[in-house]
C-alpha cells in the first residue's frame, strides 16, 4: 500500500500543480476562469454523447502509452506512435473497404490484424535498423511519423478518396466491419475496454513473466542480458514489433470503431500525447491507463471548454508542457544516486 | 599541528540501511590515509559525503580548522576535495581535456567552451603530475591504467587540491600500473595533498599510507599509524576474526571426460590483429586451470570466447564432449556453462533492476521459479532471500535496486547467481575484484567447493596470488598466446612473473 503511494505521490502532485498553474493562466485571460476549468474537469461528464466521446479518445492514448512503454522498457525510443497509428489506421480501411463480401465475423478480425501488422511493419525497421546497424531510432521512428502521415494523405486522396465526400476520406467501411458499442453507451466503442485489457495483459507479460524480465534485463543493461544468454536482440525486436502493433491497432479500433472510414489527418496528435502519457505513468501499463483517462479528459474537456468559454483548446498544451516540466524534477535527484554506488 | 580534515561523529542512513553509524576520523596534512573494511562498511558513503554526494544526518566536518557543509559535489570542489569514484565516471566518447573540465569549461565570451585554454589546463596539468596522457584522444581508446590517471586528473583539476580521495584506485590495474599509481600518491602528498586512499590490498594500503583507519559496520574501529602495523591485523580488525586463505589439496584425480577444450582457438579485432592466437587448453571436471597474466594480454576476449559472446575466427570449442564453436551463449549456459565476467557493471548485472531479479535471471526455468512461463514471486523472492543469507550479501533486501548495494556485494551477487546454477564447467574472470578479504576467502571457498562437485574450472585473473593459491596447472597469457601451462608443483611467483613479463615458458 505504501509502496503504491510512494509510486503515485509523484506523478499526482505534479499534476495537481499543473493544473493549478494552468488555473493561474486561465485567470489572466479568462473573463469567466471558474467556468472554463468547470468546462474542462467536468463537461465530459454532462451527457452521455459527451461521455462517449471522451473514453473514445482514451483507447489509442491507453493503446500507444502502452507500446510506448514496452518499447522504453526494452531499451529502444519509439517514438513513432503517431506514425504508427496511421500506418494501422489505413491498413484496416484498406481491407475493409478491399474484402467487403468476406463475411461479418472474419471482416473486422482480418481487418484488425491488417492495422496490428501494419503497426508492427512500421516499427520493426527502425528497430532493425538500430540493432543490426546501430542507426538511432528516435530519429528512424520520428522521421516515420512523416512519412506514414503523407503516404496515408497520399492514399487518402487517391486510391481510397470517396468521391462523393467533401473532405479528404475514404470510403466508409461496410457496417458488417463496425465494432459494436459498449452496452448503454450507444457511441462508445468497445475499444476502450479492449485497450484496458491489453494494458493489464501488458502489465502481466513485462512484470510477472520470464519473457518480460529478460526484456526489461535487456533494455537496461543489454550485454548483461546477452551474457546470461537471453536472445536479447531478438527480444527487444519483437518488443518494438509490438510496440508498433499496438499503435496500429489502436488506429483501426479507431477507424472500426469510431470514424468507420480513414480521414486525413484524424489524430489530434494521439502519438505524442502517449508519450507523454507513459512517461507521467513511468512506463508502467496499469499507471498508464490512470493517466490516459486524464490525459483524454483534458483532450476533451478542452474542446467544450474553447466553445463555452473565451479560452482556446490549446491551454492543453500549456497543461502538457507545464506536467512535462513538473515531472522531470524527480530523475534529476536520482541521477545523484547512481553515481554513488 | 592541525590537520587537514577531521570528520566528527558522522552518521547516515539510506531509508532503513544504516550505512554509516558512527564515524570519527582525522587526516593529518600533507599525509596518505588508508581506509579500510569490509564490503558494505561504509567507506564509499562516507567518502561520497565528502565529495557532497549525500548529505551526512548527522556530525560535523572540519576542514583546516573550519567547519564546513558540502551541499553539493560543486561546494567539495570549492573546498579543494576532489574524488575518484570507485566505478569510472568518464564520458567515453569525450577527449581527456574535456573530460577533466566537464562541466565546467573555461568560457571564452562568457558562453563559448575555450577549447584551446582548456586542452592548455589539462595538459599543464598532465605535465605537473607526470601522468603521460594525451589530453586530446578520447577516453575510449584509453587503456584501464590511462583511464584512472585521466579520472585523477579530473579530481585534480582544482585550484588548490587539499584532499584527493580515492576510492579503490587500483582494483582495475595491473601491478605495474598500481605501482605507478602508488608513486603518484606519494609525489601529491610531498606536495602538500592529504590524500584518502581505499583499498582492499591490505598490502597496497601498508606501502602507501602514514596512518590507517579500519570501518566495520558504519563504525571506525581502528586508528593507527600504519609503521608496523600488519597485514594481518588490519584484515582481522576488518573482519573480527582471523581469515585463512583457502588453499587447494593435492590435484584431483581426473577420470572422467567432458569439461572444456579449446584447440587451436583465434580471434582476430576488425584491424587484422590477433587478439586470441591458437589457444589450446583443457580442464577436466573437477580441474581448476588458472590463467595468469597481465591484464590486457587476451584475458577479456579469451572469456568471451568460451561464453560465445564473441565469434572465433578459427579452432574449435568443445564443453561436455559437443562442438559449441558456433553455439549462442544460450546455447552454452544450456549445457551447464556459468559465467562470472570481469566486469560486474557491464555484463554481471543491472543495477537498476532489484537484487531478486538479478539474482534470478536465466534461473526462472532451471530453479522453476516460472510456470508456463509466468514468473511466481513467492518462489523468486524466497529463491533470492535464501541466495542473499548463503553468501551474506549485504545491504537491503530482494527489493532494492542491485545498484544501491555496495561495489563488493554487487560483485557477489553475480558470484551467487553463477553458481546458483550448478555449473558443469565454471568460467570465472577476476572473480575477486574488489571485493574484501573475507569474502575473497568466502568466493575461494565456493570456487574450490565447485570444483569439489567435479565442476570444471577456468580461472582468468590477473591476481597472480589468487591463481597460485587455487589452480591445479597455471597458463600464461601474453599477447594473445597462451605461453606455457605449469603444474602448480612446479610453479612458483618468480616463475609465472617471468613468464608474464617475458611472454617465454619458464
Ligand atoms: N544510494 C544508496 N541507497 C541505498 N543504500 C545505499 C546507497 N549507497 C550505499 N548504500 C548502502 O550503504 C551501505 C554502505 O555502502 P558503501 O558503498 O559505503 O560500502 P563500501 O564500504 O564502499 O563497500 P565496498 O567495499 O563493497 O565498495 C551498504 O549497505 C549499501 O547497500
Ligand atoms: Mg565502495
Amino acid at each position: 500500500m505504501t509502496g503504491l503511494w510512494t509510486a503515485i505521490r509523484g506523478p499526482a502532485g505534479a499534476l495537481l500543480a499543473a493544473l493549478l498553474l494552468g488555473f493561474l493562466v486561465v485567470l489572466a485571460v479568462s473573463d469567466d476562469p471558474l467556468l472554463s476549468y468547470r468546462q474542462l474537469l467536468f463537461a465530459s461528464f454532462a451527457s452521455g454523447a459527451n461521455f462517449a466521446l471522451y473514453l473514445n479518445r482514451a483507447m489509442p492514448l491507453i493503446l500507444i502509452g502502452l507500446g510506448v512503454a514496452l518499447s522504453f522498457r526494452a531499451g529502444l525510443f519509439n517514438v513513432g506512435g503517431e506514425g504508427q497509428l496511421y500506418a494501422g489506421a489505413i491498413a484496416c480501411a484498406a481491407v475493409g473497404i478491399g474484402l467487403p463480401h468476406l463475411p461479418a465475423p472474419l471482416l473486422p478480425l482480418a481487418a484488425v490484424i491488417a492495422s496490428a501488422l501494419a503497426g508492427a511493419a512500421w516499427a520493426w525497421w527502425p528497430g532493425a535498423l538500430k540493432l543490426w546497424l546501430g542507426v538511432d531510432e528516435v530519429v528512424t521512428t520520428l522521421m516515420g511519423n512523416f512519412v506514414a502521415l503523407l503516404a496515408t494523405n497520399f492514399l487518402v486522396t487517391g486510391v481510397l478518396r470517396d468521391p462523393a465526400a467533401y473532405g479528404a476520406t475514404s470510403r466508409l467501411l461496410p457496417a458488417s466491419s463496425w465494432l459494436p458499442a459498449i452496452p448503454g453507451l450507444p457511441n462508445a466503442t468497445i475499444g476502450l475496454p479492449v485497450a484496458v485489457l491489453l494494458a493489464v495483459l501488458g502489465w502481466v507479460v513485462l512484470f510477472r513473466t520470464v519473457w518480460g524480465a529478460g526484456l526489461r534485463a535487456a533494455g537496461s543493461n543489454l550485454r548483461f542480458a546477452e551474457a546470461v544468454g537471453i536472445r536479447a536482440r531478438r527480444d527487444v525486436l519483437s518488443a518494438m514489433a509490438l510496440s508498433g502493433a499496438l499503435a496500429g491497432l489502436a488506429g483501426g479500433l479507431y477507424v472500426l470503431g469510431i470514424g468507420h472510414r480513414f480521414e486525413q489527418n484524424f489524430s489530434p496528435g494521439f502519438g505524442l500525447m502517449a508519450l507523454t502519457v507513459a512517461l507521467l505513468a513511468r512506463l508502467h501499463p496499469l499507471g498508464l491507463i490512470a493517466t490516459s483517462l486524464i490525459f483524454a479528459l483534458l483532450l476533451n474537456g478542452a474542446a467544450y471548454m474553447q466553445i463555452a468559454t473565451d479560452v482556446p483548446r490549446s491551454l492543453v498544451d500549456v497543461l502538457t508542457g507545464l506536467l512535462v516540466l513538473l515531472m522531470t524534477v524527480e530523475p534529476g535527484r536520482r541521477f545523484r544516486r547512481a553515481v554513488t554506488s | 599541528m592541525q590537520p587537514r580534515l577531521q570528520l566528527r561523529d558522522i552518521g547516515k542512513r539510506f531509508g532503513a540501511t544504516v550505512a554509516i553509524e558512527r564515524i570519527d576520523l582525522t587526516v593529518a596534512v600533507a599525509s596518505v590515509h588508508a581506509v579500510c573494511g569490509e564490503n558494505g562498511a561504509g567507506k564509499s558513503t562516507l567518502m561520497n559525503i565528502l565529495a557532497g554526494v549525500h548529505l551526512p544526518d548527522r556530525g560535523e566536518i572540519v576542514i583546516d580548522g573550519a567547519r564546513v557543509a558540502i551541499p553539493d559535489p560543486a561546494a567539495a570542489r570549492r573546498l579543494g576535495i576532489g574524488m575518484v569514484h570507485q566505478h569510472f565516471t568518464l564520458v567515453p566518447s569525450m577527449t581527456v581535456a574535456e573530460n577533466t573540465f566537464l562541466g565546467r569549461q573555461p568560457r571564452r565570451f562568457g558562453l563559448l567552451t575555450d577549447v584551446a585554454a582548456m586542452r592548455v589546463r589539462a595538459a599543464a596539468l598532465n605535465e605537473r603530475y607526470g601522468f603521460g596522457l594525451d589530453v586530446r584522444a578520447p577516453v575510449a581508446t584509453l587503456s584501464v591504467g590511462q583511464r584512472q590517471r585521466a579520472e585523477i586528473l579530473k579530481a585534480l583539476a582544482l585550484d588548490s587540491p587539499r584532499i584527493l580521495i580515492l576510492d579503490e584506485p587500483t582494483a582495475v590495474l595491473t601491478p605495474r600500473e598500481a605501482d605507478e599509481l602508488l608513486r603518484v600518491v606519494r609525489t601529491l602528498r610531498d606536495g602538500g595533498t592529504s590524500v584518502l586512499f581505499i583499498t582492499h590490498k591490505l598490502r597496497e594500503a601498508i606501502a602507501v599510507s602514514d596512518n590507517v583507519t579500519v570501518i566495520r559496520d558504519g563504525r571506525s574501529i581502528l586508528h593507527r599509524p600504519t609503521a608496523g602495523a600488519s597485514e594481518a591485523e588490519i584484515a582481522v580488525a576488518m573482519v573480527g576474526r582471523d581469515v585463512v586463505p583457502p588453499q587447494r589439496g593435492a590435484p584431483p584425480v581426473l577420470t572422467t571426460r567432458g569439461g572444456l577444450s579449446l584447440h587451436d582457438v583465434t580471434v582476430t579485432a576488425p584491424g587484422g590483429r590477433r587478439r586470441l592466437d591458437s589457444i589450446t587448453l583443457s580442464v577436466r571436471p573437477g580441474e581448476i586451470l588458472g590463467i595468469a597474466g597481465v591484464d590486457g594480454n587476451g584475458q577479456s576476449e579469451l572469456a568471451e570466447a568460451v561464453a560465445g559472446l564473441l565469434p572465433v575466427q578459427a579452432g574449435r570449442i568443445m564443453l561436455d564432449g559437443r562442438d559449441v564453436t558456433r553455439a549462442s551463449a544460450r546455447a552454452r549456459r544450456d549445457r551447464g556453462l556459468g559465467f562470472i565476467p570481469e566486469d560486474r557493471l557491464d555484463r554481471g548485472l543491472s543495477p537498476g533492476l532489484p537484487v531478486a531479479e538479478n539474482l534470478a535471471l536465466s534461473l526462472y526455468r532451471a530453479a522453476r521459479l516460472a510456470r508456463f512461463g509466468v514468473v511466481s514471486l513467492r518462489a523468486r523472492d524466497r529463491f533470492a532471500r535464501d541466495l542473499l543469507r548463503r553468501f551474506d550479501i549485504r545491504g537491503g533486501g530482494a527489493g532494492v535496486p542491485a545498484g544501491t548495494l555496495s561495489g563488493g556485494n554487487m560483485q557477489k551477487i553475480v558470484v551467487a547467481r553463477e553458481l546458483a546454477r550448478r555449473p558443469k564447467l565454471l568460467l570465472v574472470a577476476q572473480p575477486t575484484r574488489g571485493i574484501d578479504i573475507g569474502a575473497g576467502e568466502f568466493v575461494h571457498r565456493q570456487l574450490l567447493d565447485a570444483a569439489g562437485r567435479d565442476c570444471a574450472i577456468l580461472l582468468i585473473s590477473s591476481e597472480l596470488s589468487e591463481v597460485l593459491s587455487l589452480a591445479d596447472r597455471i597458463g600464461v597469457l601474453f599477447g594473445g598466446r597462451l605461453v606455457g601451462v605449469v603444474d602448480r608443483a612446479a610453479a612458483t611467483e618468480a616463475r609465472i612473473g617471468a613468464m608474464m613479463s617475458t611472454g617465454r615458458p619458464a
